[in-house]
């Protein structure tokens, strides 16, 4: 480590019986730190500096939970933060009936009993409505392991995300977290397919990379 | 920077510590390096915090390998879990959730 660094908060479930804790993070993180929108981050990234005058921090949910949007984001608009939302657009698109079984096959965790009706994952509706107010990203598809050679699979869920968002949202998303934390320059066919789909930023277990396609 | 073995041992207490997190439910502080591949700019300088955080970064990641061997990429974010812990704020991150 030797560059300037990002700070994040890695969440995944927010249930509502850990609601306390996430208030006192959210509020105990606000007072220090600024909210980060996609301009901010680009510029940040082109110079090292946060444009409003404090040091930034980026709370990221991962998987698109519903209880992200029950639970964490109306405490991180109570501090005024900004949560990433890294939504898997397949979970969204499920029926709720369905989202059970789509989860244990895909190495996401649910809370056992936490909805009478099932879903587990954030509606598109609900997408929509964070869709400005916080930042909506793309965390693949169908959050599973695909071979790094698979070029057709790869596209799927890079670009098969983006274009689930392009339907539902009505334009691209700017942002994209690999599964398992990979960064851009370590496997060409995922570095195409994330230029393809037009993700300006990526994600990853130690990095967050403005992308080349961003400058053409 | 240099780093005693009492500075170590508490170091990988609070590995263990943290790694016993419920991590689908913990908020997770990590520090993440960006990265401008548009070559619009050339890369920022760290200001002083960051490069007090990466000399720390550099000493600790030394001084495991010299008492344990080589790091694997699970080993180094266990590093940076504990330093985002214990530097985010002016207390452990992690006391929130106690």
């Amino acid at each position: 480590m030797s560059a300037p660094t990002i700070r994040v908060v890695n969440y995944h479930l927010t249930p509502a019986r850990n609601a306390a804790t996430y208030d006192r993070e959210f509020a105990a993180l606000a007072a220090r730190y600024a909210p980060v929108r996609e301009d901010d981050l680009a510029e940040y990234l082109s110079t090292g500096r946060w444009p409003i005058g404090r040091d930034g921090i980026i709370p990221v949910f991962y998987n698109g939970y519903r209880n992200n949007y029950d639970v964490a984001r109306p405490l991180l608009e109570r501090h005024g933060l900004v949560g990433w939302f890294m939504a898997v657009t397949a979970y969204s698109s499920c029926p709720a009936k369905e989202q059970e079984a789509f989860a244990a096959t895909r190495t996401l965790t649910t809370v056992p009993g936490e909805y009478a009706d099932g879903r587990s994952a954030l509606s598109w509706d609900e997408l929509r409505a964070l869709d400005g107010p916080h930042v909506v990203a793309s965390h693949t598809r169908n959050h599973t392991k695909v071979e790094l050679d698979d070029a057709a699979r790869l596209k799927d869920e890079i670009v098969g995300s983006q274009e689930d968002f392009r339907r539902e949202l009505g334009h691209p998303v700017r942002a994209f977290a690999w599964l398992f934390g990979g960064r851009y320059g370590e496997n060409p066919e995922a570095d195409r397919a994330v230029e393809r789909a037009g993700y300006e930023f990526l994600f990853s277990n130690f990095h967050v990379q403005r992308l080349p396609s961003t400058a053409r | 920077m240099k780093i005693d073995d009492d500075y170590l041992d508490a170091f990988e207490d609070d590995i263990v510590r943290l790694s016993r997190r419920t991590y689908a439910e913990a908020g997770v502080p990590m520090y993440l390096v960006p990265e401008d591949l548009t070559g619009a700019t050339p890369p920022p300088e760290p200001d002083a915090e960051g490069a007090a955080l990466a000399e720390l970064f550099e000493a600790v990641t030394r001084a495991l390998e010299a008492r344990n061997g080589p790091l694997s990429s699970r080993d180094i974010a266990h590093v940076l879990e504990v330093l985002a812990d214990r530097h985010f704020l002016d207390h452990p991150f992690s006391e929130l959730s106690q």
